[in-house]
């Protein structure tokens, strides 16, 4: 739609190759307990930063899960996460070390009104570089019963490059049509 | 090696005030989220960015935002059943406005709607909104509950993100 006035280009080509790439998407067809990303030193090899975009719901008989990550299958309390988050009627905010994984937000869950999604975008920053500890932030929302809106960041204290990322729902499954898409970020 | 995506569909740059802009005829495939970025400001006065899917002028939005003002707590409030979804504070100083339309190309789910707003003389803002339907985006209106129109110059710019 042309604005009197206004000047308005239309590109309609992909950008020159890859700066920001996919490389991979899981649309659940079914419930499931988590969804992996493996094989990263493989999947995105020349990327130096990863991306998740993800809509996601979970079964949880409850207004919200926690929607949480875990990188190299690491189970164990080397984790820290932070949180500054609205839920409407305040703003507040939380931190925890010696933790079992990573926060991406409030997951919607069953008493959510139906095909509500909380959406997240986190950003997985220096994910091969052996030189330091793994950091990762999280923009996470849900505007439906139980809304949230939340700036999420974490830690994880092992300076291995990823070689997989699991997301998942601490408390149930994740629903069918909840979707993760991961993306590659090269350097200049 | 991966798919180069994050695509320029359209940018809108204003030549002359105006109450509102649209991406019409937004592609419905071959992309499974928009991303639209916002540098703008109105020509006066204060209000809120507000988005519009599909033309849809029903009471179908919801929103939550959480904001800081530079003394004080933290805020946060929501609305629901509404006609339009807020997407962050606008006044005649330079704003940026970055709004993330998650699963617009799919039509199996609500369309959640991430959203980061800055003024940096005034505040900073996070925001969440959902369009009640499984509709795939087609078309995307932005304006302002100011009474007041951008201001010549402010640009929008619509990206697709292949899934």
């Amino acid at each position: 739609m042309l604005l009197l006035g206004a000047i308005q280009a239309q590109v309609s080509a992909p950008v020159a190759a890859g700066s920001f790439d996919l490389l991979a998407t899981e649309i659940l067809t079914s419930s499931q307990a988590s969804v992996t990303f493996s094989s990263l030193d493989t999947l995105a090899a020349g990327y130096q930063h990863l991306q998740l975009r993800m809509t996601a719901r979970g079964t949880r008989n409850a207004n919200g899960d926690n929607l949480g990550i875990r990188l190299n299958s690491d189970t164990g309390n080397n984790y820290s996460r932070h949180a500054l988050y609205g839920d409407g009627s305040s703003a507040a905010s939380y931190g925890v070390a010696s933790q079992a994984f990573m926060d991406l937000g409030t997951l919607a869950s069953s008493t959510t009104p139906a095909n509500a999604f909380t959406g997240a975008v986190t950003d997985i920053l220096d994910a091969f570089d052996s030189t330091k500890n793994t950091t990762i932030r999280s923009l996470n929302g849900l505007a439906a019963a139980g809304v949230f809106v939340g700036l999420a960041s974490g830690a994880w204290h092992n300076t291995n490059a990823l070689t997989s990322l699991t997301i998942y729902a601490l408390n149930g499954n994740l629903v069918q049509y909840s979707r993760f898409s991961l993306y590659g970020i090269k350097a200049a | 090696m991966g798919t180069p995506t994050y695509t320029p569909i359209a940018t809108i740059t204003l030549g002359s005030t105006d109450s509102s802009i649209t991406f019409s005829s937004i592609p419905t495939s071959g992309y499974r989220d928009l991303i639209v970025v916002c540098n703008a400001k109105i020509t006066s006065g204060s209000g809120t960015y507000w988005i519009r899917l599909n033309g849809d002028t029903g009471t179908s939005y919801s929103d939550v935002v959480m904001y800081g003002i530079g003394s004080g707590s933290g805020t946060s409030n929501a609305r629901s059943s509404q006609t339009v979804a807020y997407a962050g504070a606008i006044d005649a100083s330079d704003s940026m406005m970055i709004a993330q339309v998650m699963d617009s190309g799919a039509s199996d789910k609500h369309k959640t709607i991430l959203i980061r707003e800055n003024q940096p003389d005034s505040w900073v803002e996070a925001r969440a909104a959902r369009w009640a339907s499984n509709t795939v985006v087609n078309s995307l209106t932005i304006s302002n509950d100011s009474g007041y129109s951008f201001a010549i110059g402010s640009t929008f710019s619509l990206f697709g993100i292949a899934a």
